[in-house]
């Protein structure tokens, strides 16, 4: 097979010509090129953006959803994202915010702090969100200076980190309690039975992955467990992702604990826990929220896992009993196409979607400029008690329109900010019975 | 106590020993006929780990015991060697070592990729019963382990067996000793390499059972990540050379269940690379000179 000189200059000829093309479409005006960056950005998680077709995308309040969309941790941007559109639709229907429709854009952090630092870049500098939803505690501290010194109002509903305890309440805020309240939960449901349902735990070892977002609860359950008057047997840190644990998990056991706290990913906690079966550990163990989900049950053999104690956020009494959490689920599987609405982080967004929202609102509605620094302020406003309470945007919005003063009742708390931006909400002990996570007891945030 | 651990900790080096044996005899053989250091041999522990999943859980429209699941994805595996082989690497055979060398990376690559876009990354793990260590003499281990040692132990001798005892083991030595030689002896070498080719990777996809049989659950780039301790083994042995192999296997075997034991366990695969750097540093031709 031979290719004649003739032939050989036309096709890269061609070559050159769809090149040359392609580099002149890619300079031709500011318009089309927002147009690209937007249908790029969507590609990447496969969704579709809530933005009216008619209007201009410069007109766009910009609403920039920070999280990962792909690799391990993609299913935290799976559940958060559906929340955050539909919230979206929702105040387009009612005409947007100040005249101005809302529309959502991605960033994909990876799970990577790498990654997050360009995402957030673009979305600051190119995209110039409004607002920001997200991101986890993986990437918190990588973005946290940018998205601050940019003045952008960030609402996250996934991280926990102890890192943001003392930061934070100017612009970041958060609908999700922090490690430190969990940790504390971890102690003080291992310590006594009326919240595990099992035994008043005495000694415990704590084996915690060496990730920030793992390494974030150590400290608050070390100490916590201590001031509860139990004793650690050890606290060991283990690399992440390795074939094997079975030396770890030899040495936690010399030490002899009734107890042991799992600070680590799912798979990592699957081989963790085998490998203390198959090595004869009497104990229990108690996980994270990470772990305490039906994947985790799913990987593991039931008769590993028996009677293991997990952290949950509770279900908020007064949005249960309301009917307004039953209400979400609905609409939520509707909308998304989901088998279950009570996804983890689902609840969390729809509370920092719809402060975010009535935030810009408000704003909007007292006649100032939708600038970074005024929707930060009225984040705090619009949550506060005592004024009228309100549990959805239209609610809210329409109160905001009568001129009342707000204040958000959420799905996973009453979601009232405190200085530093976070919240407190009641936490669930589950119990692992036969496979399933059931519930052995409920602590409140005043029992901590 | 402090002896009972000794022991114990003797013993899971063992365990992982056999494990790095089957694939570093696995490697060294096809080192030995080929002449270039095979960096897409850790594919075939993950194809033959990921196969005997898929077989053993109906994916392919049947579900078979696992034993055969195992075999069947062995021959599988093998098969796939000797295409790979025949594909890329024979058309470039006469260029040297290192053309060879490159492909082969590029060669995992492909594999690597072409089973996590056909599975996703997902963990998987094989459908085997979890145990709890008995104790034999002041030992735990599970059965499960033992049948790894078993598995390892009985591989090396039909190894050994075949380089000794048959006319294929008799042509592969003669080929791998002077290439040249052997096909002026009437040796079809390109057959012998064929056939060394079906040996070693169905002996990477052995390797890869035995490490799913111990360390579930496990993802697409496991072969790929193990490759670098059955390195360490087989240059630790010399390397083309299979006795060594076996040998340099349980050294690391052991190396890497003291250092994480005694040591610190976070740094299990790093004690592998520090006997590779000194075994390249001090004694290149390995702890096992002589012959195939």
């Amino acid at each position: 097979m031979t290719i004649g000189r003739r032939t050989f200059l036309t096709r890269t000829g061609g070559l050159v010509t769809v090149g040359g093309v392609a580099g002149l479409a890619g300079c031709t005006g500011d318009g089309g090129d927002d147009e690209d960056e937007e249908t790029t950005t969507e590609s990447g998680g496969g969704a579709t953006t809530t933005q009216d077709g008619g209007s201009g995308d410069s007109e766009d309040l910009k609403i920039g959803v920070l999280l990962p969309f792909s690799g391990d941790y993609a299913w935290v941007g799976a559940n958060v994202l559906p929340v955050v559109q539909m919230i979206g639709e929702e105040i387009n229907e009612q005409g947007g915010i100040g005249g101005r429709n809302v529309s959502v854009v991605q960033g994909d952090t990876e799970a990577s702090p790498d990654a997050s630092v360009s995402a957030t870049n673009r979305l600051v500098n190119v995209e110039n969100v409004d607002g920001v939803i997200g991101p986890t505690s993986i990437t918190m501290s990588a973005v946290i200076d940018t998205l601050v010194e940019n003045e952008v109002p960030v609402i996250t509903p996934t991280a926990g980190t102890t890192s943001l305890d003392t930061r934070g309440g100017d612009y970041i805020f958060r609908t999700v309690s922090s490690d430190s309240l969990g940790g504390r939960a971890i102690a003080k449901a291992a310590r006594e039975q009326q919240y595990n349902s099992i035994q008043d735990y005495e000694r415990m070892a704590l084996m915690v992955g060496d990730k920030e977002v793992f390494q974030s609860f150590k400290e608050p359950v070390r100490s916590s467990f201590e001031e509860f008057g139990g004793t650690i047997t050890t606290t060991m840190d283990i690399r992440t992702g390795k074939a094997s644990y079975t030396s770890e998990v030899q040495s936690m056991m010399d030490s002899d604990p009734e107890i042991c706290v799992l600070i680590a990913s799912v798979e990592d906690s699957v081989k963790i826990t085998e490998a203390g079966f198959q090595a004869g550990y009497e104990g229990n163990w108690f996980a994270t929220q990470d772990q305490t989900n039906q994947d985790f049950l799913s990987q593991s053999e039931n008769q590993v896992t028996e009677d293991m104690l997990g952290l949950n956020a509770a279900t908020y009494q007064p949005a249960q009993e309301a009917g307004r959490l039953e209400s979400f689920f609905d609409r939520i599987t509707e909308y998304a196409d989901w088998d279950e609405g009570g996804k983890v982080f689902a609840t969390n967004t729809y509370d920092a979607m719809n402060v975010m929202g009535l935030a810009m609102t408000q704003v909007a509605a007292s006649g100032d400029d939708l600038t970074g620094p005024n929707v930060a302020d009225a984040i705090h406003t619009v949550a506060k008690p005592p004024e009228q309470q309100v549990t959805s945007y239209t609610e809210g919005a329409e109160a905001i329109a009568d001129g009342a003063d707000v204040d958000y009742e959420g799905l996973v708390g009453p979601i009232n900010f405190d200085e530093n931006g976070d919240i407190v909400a009641p936490f669930s002990i589950k119990k692992a019975e036969g496979g399933e996570w059931t519930e052995a007891g409920r602590l409140p945030p005043e029992a901590l | 106590m402090v002896f009972d651990n000794l022991l114990q900790t003797v013993v899971f080096g063992l365990i992982e020993g056999s494990v790095i044996a089957v694939g570093a005899v696995g490697l060294t053989l096809s080192y030995g006929v080929t002449r270039f250091i095979n960096f897409a041999y850790g594919e075939f522990l993950t194809y033959g780990a990921y196969l005997t999943v898929f077989l053993a859980a109906g994916v392919f429209g049947m579900s078979l015991p696992l034993p055969v699941a195992a075999v069947v994805a062995l021959v599988l595996v093998g098969l796939l060697g000797v295409a790979v082989s025949r594909v890329f690497f024979e058309p470039i055979s006469d260029r040297g070592a290192l053309p060879l060398l490159i492909t082969s990376i590029g060669v995992s690559f492909i594999l690597r990729n072409l089973l996590q876009g056909w599975v996703g990354v997902s963990a998987k793990q094989l459908p085997i019963p979890l145990l709890r260590r008995q104790e034999y003499f002041g030992i735990r281990l599970t059965h499960l382990e033992l049948g790894v040692v078993v598995a390892g132990v009985v591989t090396m001798l039909l190894i050994h067996l075949l380089l000794q005892r048959t006319m294929l083991g008799k042509r592969m030595r003669a080929t791998s000793g002077n290439r040249s030689l052997a096909e002026v002896a009437g040796i079809d070498t390109t057959d012998v390499i064929r056939q060394t080719w079906f040996i070693s990777a169905a002996a990477g996809a052995l390797s890869g059972v035995l490490y799913a049989v111990l360390f579930a659950p496990f993802r697409p780039g496991v072969g790929f990540e193990y490759l670098i301790v059955i390195f360490a083994a087989t240059l630790l042995g010399g390397i083309g050379r299979p006795y060594g192999a076996m040998l340099g296997a349980f050294f690391i075997g052991l190396a890497m269940n003291f250092g994480s034991t005694y040591l610190s366990a976070n740094y299990t695969r790093a004690y592998a690379f520090i006997i590779l750097v000194g075994v390249l540093l001090v004694r290149p031709e390995g702890i096992r000179g002589g012959e195939f």
